[in-house]
């Protein structure tokens, strides 16, 4: 079974800030971290070819330095991984990202699965699974709590509000890895220094014969137009404070 | 233009799409208020006729399974919500926490770290990563305030706060705020509300 997953690299959004003078974010001295969920998609992959054989290949698009992250996903235990980057792709909406990642993987070719996390931690859209998907035209399931595999079908039992829901779906698919899906493991040592060794090959849009138009700034129908914190209603002054004893009573009322 | 939470709702992004007609966006549960429908409006619903390929269907469902420990918890839905966080400090002393809600008709909802660490079950989970509510009444123990927890229940009509650090930022949108031990003040609360509202 070769599984493909998708991964980003995310500024670490618990010190994440905005430059109150700009309304830029702060990114300096901000690490950088696989987006959570995805550590989840790794974690689910890696279980699926300790069960069914197969490889398992790390894909991201990111600028240069996201090559940090599919080290780290070499470490925990993928075979491969491959880097789309090429400065045509900035400004990219979950539109154009899902478009060039589909691309990407049509040219890794001979997959049986992908495998994303539920949303990323910096944009939250989670679109680009089901995005890719569509791209592909290839079935999904989003919110996989765990997966079965039957041949060239597969059960995913999807967690929802309130109830779990198990779908069938032909192979090749694709599925989202909500964090309740499993326990991610850390590499080890033995994993980073392999990982260290191994080549991550650089593929530009030309590589991947992907359709400029549709990529970056062009192919991106959205723009972030502005960030600001987030309004906190300041009853700041009119919080009444109490003592204790005295406030239930009060309360009560 | 749409204004949506992003970073973990540390942030608000604006989002603008200028040259693409027709656009689409999602709106969060319960970030507006709910519109009662006019009981003289009337429309007309017309059913159109659709016919497609089943093969061209890729997923079929096989089970739907009610997930019990949810089922027990509407946090979208509830009036009254006591909430627990970290200021806890044990698990089992979410039991505070549940006799308050019981005693006043309402459920228990949770701080994230509360969750992560197995003390209580995900679907309590109250903010940007959990549920967003909009209770008449907001309990808040022992919990921070953080932005995230923030995004899920500012909209309460009345938030109550009971936190040992007078400087916690959850005191910045209560209503009323408690510098207390919540190991003092929920029972008592607990006590009153039982006493005043005869339950339990
Ligand atoms: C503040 C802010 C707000 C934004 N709002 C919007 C918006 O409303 N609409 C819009 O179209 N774009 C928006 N974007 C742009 C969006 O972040 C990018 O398009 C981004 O490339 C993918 O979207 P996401 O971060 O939401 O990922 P999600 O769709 O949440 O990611 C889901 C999964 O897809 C995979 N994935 C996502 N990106 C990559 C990647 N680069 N490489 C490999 N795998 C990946 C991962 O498995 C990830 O877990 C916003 C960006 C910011 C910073
Ligand atoms: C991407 C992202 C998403 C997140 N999503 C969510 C989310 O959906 N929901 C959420 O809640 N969090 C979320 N978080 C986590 C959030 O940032 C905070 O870490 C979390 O809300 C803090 O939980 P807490 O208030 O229980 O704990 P703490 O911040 O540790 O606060 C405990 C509080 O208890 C008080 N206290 C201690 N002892 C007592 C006592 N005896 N009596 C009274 N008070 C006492 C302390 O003064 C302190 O204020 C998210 C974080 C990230 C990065």
């Amino acid at each position: 079974m070769n599984i493909i997953v998708c991964i980003k690299q995310v500024p670490d959004t618990s010190e994440i800030s905005i430059d109150p003078e700009t309304n830029t974010l702060v990114r300096e001295g901000v690490p950088s971290i696989i987006n959570p969920y995805d550590e989840n998609a790794i974690e689910a992959a890696l279980q699926l070819k300790e069960e069914y054989g197969g490889t398992v290949t790390a894909l991201s698009m990111g600028p240069p330095q996201a090559e940090e992250a599919l080290r780290q996903a070499l470490a925990m235990g993928c075979d491969d991984a491959v880097l789309i980057s090429d400065r045509a792709l900035a400004g990219s909406d979950t539109l154009a990202t899902s478009y060039v990642l589909a691309e990407a993987i049509q040219k890794i070719g001979g997959y049986d699965l992908v495998i994303c996390g539920k949303q990323a931690f910096d944009g939250d859209t989670a679109q680009v699974g089901p995005g890719i998907a569509e791209q592909l035209g290839i079935p999904q399931a989003t919110y996989a709590m765990e997966v079965k595999v039957d041949g060239k079908k597969m059960q995913v039992k999807r967690l929802l509000a309130g109830s779990f829901e198990t779908i069938e779906m032909k192979l090749p698919a694709l599925i989202t890895a909500d964090k309740h899906m499993n326990v991610p493991r850390h590499a080890g040592l033995r994993g980073v220094m392999a990982a260290r060794k191994k080549e991550i090959p650089t593929w530009t849009l030309e590589d991947i014969q992907a359709d400029p138009e549709k990529c970056g700034l062009s192919g991106s129908p959205t723009t972030v137009v502005e960030i600001f914190p987030p309004q906190r209603s300041s009853f700041l002054t009119s919080c009444v404070r109490h003592n204790c004893s005295k406030w239930p009573a009060e309360f009560s009322r | 233009m749409q204004t949506r939470p992003a970073f973990g709702g540390n942030i608000m992004a604006r989002i603008v799409t200028r040259n693409h007609r027709p656009q689409m966006a999602t709106v969060r549960p319960r970030v507006m208020q709910r519109l009662e429908s006019p009981p003289e409006h009337t429309a007309e619903i017309v059913e159109v006729p659709v016919s497609f390929d089943e093969n061209s269907i890729m997923t079929k469902i096989i089970d739907i399974a009610r997930d019990e420990a949810a089922g027990q918890v509407n946090l979208q839905d509830a009036e009254i919500i006591v909430s627990g966080g970290r200021g806890l400090k044990k698990p089992e002393n979410f039991a505070i926490i549940r006799e308050l809600a019981d005693a006043l008709g309402g459920v228990v909802g949770a701080s994230r770290p509360t969750v992560d660490d197995g003390w209580i079950a995900p679907y309590h989970q109250v903010g940007q990563t959990g549920s967003t509510v909009q209770p008449r009444l907001y309990i808040a123990c022992g919990i921070s305030g953080a932005v995230q927890h923030l995004a899920g229940m500012s909209g309460a009509d009345c938030i109550v706060a009971i936190n040992t650090d007078p400087a916690a930022p959850i005191f910045e949108v209560a209503h009323y705020g408690i510098v207390g031990d919540v190991f003092e003040v929920v029972p008592a609360l607990t006590e009153i509300a039982r006493e005043e509202l005869g339950s339990g």
